[in-house]
């Protein structure tokens, strides 16, 4: 009886050990993830910090759910997130520390705003680590240097905003508003910007140019602060001297609001069509102004409504995070611009291994991207060592009857850069 | 005796004004040199030289806003822009006619003095508050002046300025930095003492203690206010000029309107007239902002259930409140603090 139970006791103890062989092992076991660091700077406390917050949360989501499923094999992206204030020195701070940390960051988000993303661009290419920000800027854009900008080209956002004007220019046109104002006539077009390095860089030479060349007449530009109280000047110029009937505004949705409220007051709302910008919100603008907003246009490369993401996962998170719906076009960017981040690390791991991605690595696969779609992201990303923006086509979404609506796809953004393709010779 | 004893006074005028008294003041002094020059930029990985990088430009700033506002009583609300204005000159002349950065660095300290100068005009008709609002508009005019200025600023684009070189010597790194700036820090408290301590800092003074009095004495005032103007935006010139090729790009951006108030901030945090008090004011303000940037992800990590930007609003939150408090508290600055302290180890055991 008791060597019955001593051999009962082993029988166990063997029974267990066979046992435990057949479960199979953990994942960490199977798979050791090397940390890939990816330094992201926000404006979280300063004055682009309401869109900035919203980046923060939608790249803590994609890399959450790029290490969850494994979307890059072997690497884990661990994101560090720093408060810049949009303060240019404590980006550079920021961008040494991420250089002297171990891992070593691989990727900067710079900033993402102009001045602070230009005051990184030669440490950037000394320290061997790209940024790759939403600024498009010629002066980060030239000479080409290791800043990356996932937005389109400003000058070529204008231009493509002529073309679809007079593509839709015609008595006929598929525009109510167009139909109603159509004469024969080549059609004006004019900018209102912010009164900064962003608001100004729509209007260049090389975008007037390839105005005049599509038939589009350019009738002026006008700056206003970044918190207008009173446009009232600049519309009566644009809109009741210059006749303008086409108005790109360079800034966002808040001051986009300012504008068509003055208009509104005016009686001029009618005289004009206009066009935000690519990364502003014409849902957010909508709110400011109310109806004022109908009919309002925007190019863009990013998905604005929720039933057009792609990856499930972000929206049963942008959903769950109890966000409105109008700023879902800030989220879902902020999910592209990590998309590249990550398929960027992706292809660089794939080439000289996950432990071994490193900032030259990301260059140099980031160099030769070519039509690469992102997640979350209309537009394909063409990358080569001297064109270091990524959107070559855009959409256009309108505001009809207080919701937005997909009017146009693949517009082509055309590059206007100096000595740019498609600049008029 | 290491210290100085309580009850010993100065029998002359040159030990009155003497910087360093004793064999204890000469040893800290060697102590901070060798900690400042010696073991923290080798120690220090390229952030904390970062760090201290900027911070020295901006203490080189804040001496001559220091001379202007703190010394001679006249306040400046465009110190930021006379600061762009040495990045600029810099870069305008390495652009446009090849300069090297060295042979920019005169041309930039005495172009920004002499628009100083300029801006410094109204001061022989108005004063106060309406002097400020003077200094306000060169903000403005200077502003959209090299916003405008074509190819010569780069305009909207603005410009890229090369990094210092010594030959074939590039001056690239951090560490190399730190060095160049650390000279030029250094070299500008020397000459600020020197100016503080002789005849211009004690004219200053009385301008700013009772500019009519002054007038009386036989000081010519007007004058006197044109050179601390000039002063002041020379040594902004400097600081730009610094930035600018530490920067290795300038453009009117990076001299947002808030900076001038915050140069004001120094002053008035660090002690109205006094130059350690600069140095103070600027490390205190300075590193409570890098504080904040560094340490609140941290908080975040450390507490998920706050979210990190909610901890970073939170902290600049506390920056202001720590301003504020300050202000009513120690409203002399941390200077007059940094007295007291003195003031207390030099009795010590006894409490008086």
């Amino acid at each position: 009886m008791v060597k019955m139970r001593r051999f009962g006791g082993w029988g166990g103890l063997v029974l267990g050990l066979c046992l435990l062989l057949m479960v199979p092992a953990p994942a960490a076991a199977a798979e050791k993830k090397s940390d890939v660091l990816i330094s992201g700077t926000y404006d979280l406390t300063g004055p682009y910090s309401g869109v900035h917050q919203l980046f923060v949360k939608a790249a803590k989501d994609y890399v959450q759910w790029s290490n969850e499923t494994n979307q890059i094999p072997g690497v884990n992206i661990v994101l560090d997130v720093v408060d810049i204030a949009a303060d240019p020195g404590k980006t550079v701070v920021a961008f040494q520390m991420a250089a002297s940390k171990t891992p070593r960051a691989v990727i900067s988000t710079g900033g993402f705003a102009s001045h602070c993303t230009i005051a990184c661009k030669p440490l950037a290419q000394r320290l061997k680590i790209p940024i790759i920000s939403g600024s498009s800027p010629r002066s980060i854009l030239l000479p080409p240097g290791w800043v990356f900008s996932i937005q389109g080209l400003y000058e070529g956002m204008l231009g493509a905003c002529g073309d679809w004007v007079v593509a839709n220019w015609k008595p006929d046109s598929k525009d109510p508003w167009i139909r109603k104002h159509y004469e024969k006539r080549n059609p004006r077009m004019a900018v209102i910007g912010w009164d900064n390095t962003f608001g100004r860089g729509f209007d260049q030479p090389e975008s007037r140019a390839y105005l005049k060349s599509k038939g589009v007449d350019f009738v002026g530009a006008e700056y206003i602060p970044m918190s207008p109280s009173d446009t009232s000047p600049v519309l009566l110029r644009l809109v009741k001297d210059q006749k303008a009937d086409f108005i790109y505004f360079g800034m966002y949705p808040s001051s986009h609001a300012v504008i068509l409220k003055d208009a509104g007051r005016l009686g001029l709302r009618d005289q004009f069509q206009d066009f935000a910008f690519w990364a502003s919100s014409i849902l957010q603008v909508k709110g400011f102004a109310g109806d004022l907003a109908e009919r309002s246009m925007m190019l863009t490369g990013y998905k604005m409504l929720p039933e057009e993401w792609d990856v499930p996962y972000f929206l049963e998170a942008y959903k769950k995070s109890g966000l409105d719906l109008v700023f879902g076009v800030y989220y879902s960017a902020a999910v592209a611009y990590f998309d590249v981040y990550g398929e960027a690390i992706k292809r660089a791991a794939a080439k000289v291994g996950p432990d071994k991605v490193d900032g030259q690595a990301i260059y140099d696969v980031m160099v030769s991207m070519r039509n690469y779609k992102p997640r979350m992201f209309h537009s394909v990303m063409n990358f080569t060592p001297t064109k270091l923006y990524g959107p070559d086509t855009a959409v256009m979404y309108q505001i009809q009857n207080g919701a937005p609506v997909l009017v146009d796809k693949d517009i082509y953004v055309p590059n206007l850069l100096p000595g740019g393709k498609d600049v008029p010779k | 005796m290491s210290r100085r004893p309580c009850g010993t006074f100065d029998t002359r005028y040159e030990l009155d004004i003497a910087v360093f008294r004793t064999p204890f003041h000469w040893s800290m002094f060697g102590l901070l040199m060798i900690g400042y020059l010696g073991l923290f930029p080798l120690l220090a990985n390229d952030g904390y030289l970062a760090i201290a990088n900027l911070i020295s430009i901006t203490l080189i700033a804040t001496l001559g806003i220091n001379f202007l506002t703190g010394y001679c009583g006249q306040i400046s609300l465009g110190h930021a822009i006379f600061v762009a204005c040495g990045g600029y000159i810099s870069a305008v002349l390495m652009n446009h006619l090849g300069w090297s950065w060295w042979a920019t660095l005169p041309v930039s300290v005495a172009g920004t003095a002499l628009i100083g100068l300029f801006f410094g005009l109204p001061s022989l008709r108005i004063k106060g508050f309406y002097i400020a609002m003077s200094t306000l508009a060169s903000y403005f005019i200077i502003s959209w002046l090299l916003m405008h200025g074509g190819a010569i600023t780069g305009s909207i684009n603005g410009l890229p300025v090369d990094v210092p070189r010594i030959g074939a010597y590039e001056i690239v790194s951090q560490r190399q930095f730190y060095y160049l700036i650390a000279g030029f820090l250094i070299l500008s408290l020397f000459v600020a003492k020197s100016i503080a301590r002789g005849r211009l800092g004690r004219v200053f003074i009385a301008i700013r203690d009772d500019d009519m009095a002054a007038e009386v004495m036989g000081i010519n005032v007007f004058a006197y206010k044109l050179i601390a103007f000039a002063l002041c935006s020379a040594y902004a010139g400097l600081a730009g000029s610094l930035f600018a090729t530490y920067w290795g790009f300038i453009t009117f951006n990076h001299f947002p309107f808030f900076e001038n108030i915050m140069y004001l901030g120094y002053v008035i945090i660090g002690g109205m007239g006094s130059i350690v008090g600069s140095i103070f004011g600027v490390l205190f303000l300075k590193l409570l902002g890098y504080g904040v940037m560094m340490f609140g992800p941290m908080i975040g990590q450390a507490f998920p259930a706050i979210s990190g930007s909610v901890v970073a609003s939170l902290l600049l939150i506390g920056h202001g409140a720590v301003i504020v408090v300050f202000l009513i508290f120690e409203p002399r600055g941390l200077f007059h603090r940094w007295e007291i302290i003195k003031a207390s180890m030099r009795i010590w055991p006894f409490t008086y």
